[in-house]
Formats: structure tokens, sequence, C-alpha cells
């Protein structure tokens, strides 16, 4: 594997995690506007 | 030298799969039961409060009343289903109500459909006072109204009449693992003002405050603004996501009606938000719950149907569907 293909596999790697990641967490944020409050409390980690 | 480099494409793998799993267990799984088509949470099943239904979940009792004729169209409040449900249960003829079921769409919000021509309708507190300024619905069964609400009756030149039927505690509540039981008026309004940030300046844990609060104009959001008076509400810790929660809620759809286990109502000022407790008055946040109409409304059925309310058989049904009653 030259240093080239490398990087590229690397970079496309990164980039898809990212975008996973922000995907993650948009749904996150609109879940959270819109979800129920006791549930998400009674949910909570202690 | 290959090993090396598949060594560096895991170890990217591997961080970001532990960071989003580190999201998942603190946020994601607390959410992941709230979505339907419209993203809207369906806050309470109708289907066990439809009336004249055998196996449905609501208050009975012995009466000589009922209404015939015009039949006011009955809404309210998620909360208050089982109170407007009842009531068509015991004096309204049979056949009055037409439930058609429904999926979660856009234009159906909270997955719950009604005929047209039905006398129970379920549009929930902020799309009720619409309905009920619009001309759509005869009596609404709600707290108290938002200013907007207040001003958007105002603006179309309608004149509401609120009569108070019943009690409800406004109530607060955490995690049951949450060692904090109880709180004065006054940490809350430093808390949601943003004074108190950390559970730890309660006498709680060493654990972020995450103040939670509910979409505006809905009833129990309207009572938190009511509470909090002319105090602003603060900015809250930018970690709060990953804190422990403080939420609020009307004592019965908590208890009664979600009855989630897991979460745990808190005394106020030291006093539990116990039926006894608010019947007697010691509890501190007393909510008054209205039966709203229209001044203008000439269905005669409505003053019929209020006066049964307030006597000592409407005042019953109250008890029994779960509420405290105001007399």
């Amino acid at each position: 594997m030259s240093e080239r293909v490398f990087s590229k596999i690397l970079i496309i790697t990164v980039v898809i995690c990212i975008l996973l990641t922000v995907a993650h967490v948009i749904y996150d944020v609109y879940a959270y506007q819109h979800g129920s409050i006791i549930y998400f409390v009674a949910k909570e980690l202690w | 030298m290959k090993h090396t480099r598949f060594f560096t494409v895991f170890v990217v793998i591997l961080i970001f799969a532990s960071f989003n799993l580190g999201i998942y267990m603190f946020l994601t799984q607390r959410l992941s039961n709230n979505f339907s088509g419209a993203s809207q949470l369906k806050m309470v099943d109708v289907k066990k409060f439809l009336p004249h239904e055998e196996d449905s979940e609501l208050a009975r009792i012995e009466t000589d009343f009922a209404l015939e004729g015009d039949l006011p169209v009955l809404d309210g409040a998620a909360a208050l289903v089982p109170v407007y449900a009842s009531i068509i249960d015991n004096v309204y003829p049979k056949g009055s109500v037409t439930y058609e079921g429904g999926t979660f769409s856009d234009d159906n919000y909270y997955g719950e459909n009604f005929a047209k021509d039905s006398k129970m309708q379920y549009k929930n507190t902020v799309r009720g006072y619409t309905a009920i300024v619009d001309g759509d619905t005869d009596i609404l069964f709600c707290a108290s109204p938002s200013k907007e609400q207040m001003l958007y009756a105002k603006e179309k030149g309608v004149e509401l009449e609120y009569v108070p039927v019943g009690l409800e505690a406004f109530v607060f509540f955490v995690n049951k693992n949450n060692p904090v039981d109880s709180l004065t008026a006054e940490q809350i309004r430093d808390i949601y003002g943003g004074k108190y940030r950390n559970w730890k300046d309660v006498g709680g844990a060493n654990r972020i405050i995450n103040p939670l609060s509910r979409i505006p104009g809905s009833g129990s959001q309207s009572a938190m603004d009511a509470f909090m008076g002319e105090r602003e509400t603060g900015a809250k810790s930018p970690l709060a996501f990953f804190g422990a929660s403080i939420g609020f809620s009307f004592r019965y759809y908590m208890d009664g009606i979600v009855g989630n286990e897991n979460v745990k109502m808190l005394s106020l000022n030291g006093v539990y938000p116990s039926e006894e407790n608010i019947r007697n008055g010691t509890y501190p946040i007393i909510a008054e719950f209205y039966a709203i109409y229209r001044k203008d409304n000439e269905n005669e059925n409505i003053q019929k149907l209020i006066d049964w309310l307030l006597s000592e058989e409407g005042q019953n049904l109250i008890e029994k569907s779960g509420y405290v009653r105001i007399k």
C-alpha cells in the first residue's frame, strides 16, 4: 500500500466517522427538543 | 509497516466509536422512544380513556343528570383527558364520540383522531386554546393560559370565561436515584434562574444540574412561567446535557397517567405533593384547572354542564378522575 493510498483511506475513514457523528448529534438535538422530559429523566444514568 | 497503517485506521474508528457510544449512553438512549412521524410525543394514550367503552380507565359515578340536545364539544389538555372523557362517559348519550384512531403524521401531531362531529376531541393545550377561540370547541379543560394565548383571544375579539373546576399540584421531579428529595421554592427559582448549576449547591451530589423546560404555550410551561414570576430564566451549563435533570409537570399527569417509577416528585418547602397536602392547602403550588368557554357561546348545555360539574356529583367525578375537588 502506497503512502498516497493510505492517506486516502485514512481521510475517507475520518470523513465518514465525522459525518456519522454529526448525524448522531443532530438526531439527539432534534429528539431532545421533542421528547418526553419524564422519560428523559427516568433514563438518566446514576 | 502495513500493520501499523491498519492499526492507525482502526484506532481512528475506535476513537469515534467510543465518542458516539458515550453520547448514546448519556443521551440517545434516553430519547429513543419519543419519535413519531411528526416527531411529536404521544403524550397520553387516548384509547385508554374512550367514553362508553367497557374497558376504559374512566371514573364512573351514579347520577341522574344527562345532557341531550345540542351537546357541547369537549377538548382539553393531555393531563385532563381522564376528566373530560369521564364527563362525557357519565352524562352524554352513547354514540356522541367517534374515535377513528390514527397514526402519527404531520397533520396529526398526537396520533389521535376523532371524527369532526365527535363531541370529544383531543388537541392538547396549545392547539386547544386556538380551537376554543376559533369556535371549534365549546368547552376546553386546561390550566391557565399563556400570555400569547390570552393575546390571541384578544386579537380575535373573543372573551373567554374561565371557571375553576378542580385543583392540581404543580410539581418538580428528578430521577429516583437523585439523593435530593426536597427543595425550597427559592432554590428552584435559583436553579432555573442560573444561580445554581450544580446539585451540590443545593445539598445533592456533585453533578451539573440540567433544568428542563417544555414547549412554549403548554400548560406546564405556562405554570412554570407563573412560578418564576419576574425572575428571568438563566442560561444553563453547556454541559447540562450530561448532568442530572430536574423537570416540572402536574402531579396527576406524572403520577396517574404516565406513572414512571424511575422518577420521583420533590417535596417543596418540605411538603410532599400528596392529594392530602393539596386538599389541605399545605403544598405551596396549587394550580386551578378550568372549564373554559366563549362568553358569546349560546349553547345552553354549557352552563348546565358547568353547574353540574360544580355540584357534589360533579366534584365527586373530578375526585374519582384522580384530581382534587375545588369545593
